[in-house]
């Protein structure tokens, strides 16, 4: 039960951190909650053992700053596009060169 | 896991997004070309999805826009289609793609086609010049030089872009529920054939208020990625304007969704 516990909170832990660092917004509640509950249950077990509780405690801790960092950044963080200077020059290069290209297409079709 | 696959996803995405859109072209069953739909100056913007254990997380901003180009003999309409990665996605996959054609005002039929990817660095170049059943292409894939390349194609193939539009175009109200059409477009230097389904209307809440759409539903024949017609399905609204408000798509490693979020100089 303990070793049990232990793994899935280890993995919850796991993948809580890795969906807080990714923008992923609120799915991170999902294995934080997962976590959470593992943690309580490995509290529990410890206390009752009177063993160090350290372990469950970083747990516990992990998972409700994960949650509450990707809730809070996916409340704050609106979906916005950053302003790209390279892309906007492509597009202007884009647009002068389909027009010599569509010029060079007309003469082409004249002389056919 | 879900990670991984959402940005193993989005490449993918980028590339069938634009090919379920286009696949709607050629449903009005009889063919020609209905009152034009849109305008000089018309802009649409998408905001695509990606669906993870339920929860559709954003990703990228779709912009598709309108503008008349003049040369010194002609006139053209230039349909531009661009795709970015949002911000905070930019640091792990960033994407800046955009896809181009120049059509007859009149026709809409297409002559010339630009497609410039950088994905996450890998830099994609097309340009299709079309001379009649035929296309003078040149291409440039990651670090290897320019590759000029000339192919046959079937008459009425079109490039992805210009059909987006053509789509909107075509009589889609005649079309009866279960009509299918296949129809070929050229990607990737490579003519594929797309069937589209007629599956009815549907009233569904956009940003332009609750709709009644023509929902179409579009598989592309030999495709790993688009097979059944159920689960990729297009939204078109069901007036003069017919904007595309709704694409649904699903892959193998997962589905999502592009919605309408802003659309300006509609033309009705």
């Amino acid at each position: 039960m303990k070793l049990l516990t232990s793994i899935i909170a280890i993995l919850g832990i796991i993948i809580t951190i890795a969906f807080t660092i990714f923008p992923i917004g609120n799915l991170t509640v999902f294995p934080a909650i997962i976590t959470i509950i593992c943690g309580i249950v490995l509290y529990k077990i410890y206390q009752n053992e009177n063993s160090n509780l350290l372990f469950p405690k970083v747990i516990i801790g992990l998972a409700i700053l994960g949650a509450l960092v990707s809730s809070g950044r996916a409340l704050l963080i609106t979906d916005k596009i950053a302003e790209d200077i390279n892309f906007e020059q492509r597009q202007e290069k884009s647009n002068q060169e389909s027009v010599q290209d569509l010029e060079d297409l007309e003469d082409l079709e004249d002389l056919e | 896991m879900h990670t991984y696959s959402l940005i193993m996803t989005i490449k993918l995405i980028q590339n069938y997004i634009v090919v379920l859109l286009l696949a709607t072209t050629t449903l009005g069953l009889s063919q020609g070309l209905s009152s034009k739909s849109f305008k000089s100056g018309e802009h649409l913007s998408y905001q695509a999805s990606y669906n993870m254990s339920g929860v559709l997380t954003t990703f990228a901003e779709v912009n598709m826009k309108v503008a008349t180009v003049k040369t010194s003999k002609n006139s053209y309409l230039h349909l531009k289609c661009t795709a970015n990665t949002y911000k905070k996605w930019d640091s792990f996959f960033k994407i800046r793609d955009l896809y181009e054609a120049y059509v007859s005002p009149y026709s809409l039929k297409p002559a010339l086609y630009k497609r410039d990817n950088n994905e996450n660095g890998t830099i994609r170049k097309e340009k299709y010049i079309y001379k009649g059943n035929s296309i003078q292409s040149t291409y440039v894939r990651g670090k290897s030089g320019e590759i000029k390349a000339n192919f046959d194609i079937p008459s009425n193939t079109r490039d992805i872009v210009s059909t987006i539009y053509h789509i909107r175009n075509l009589p889609i109200e005649k079309a009866s529920t279960g009509d299918q059409k296949d129809f070929n477009i050229v990607f990737d230097r490579k003519t594929k054939t797309a069937t589209l389904t007629f599956m009815g209307t549907e009233t569904i809440s956009t940003v332009l208020g609750n709709k009644k759409c023509y929902k179409i539903g579009v598989s592309v024949k030999k495709d790993k990625l688009l097979k059944g017609k159920a689960n990729n399905i297009i939204y078109i609204t069901a007036d003069r304007n017919k904007v595309p408000v709704l694409i649904k798509f699903s892959i193998p490693v997962g589905s999502g969704q592009l919605k309408l979020t802003k659309a300006s100089n509609l033309k009705y």
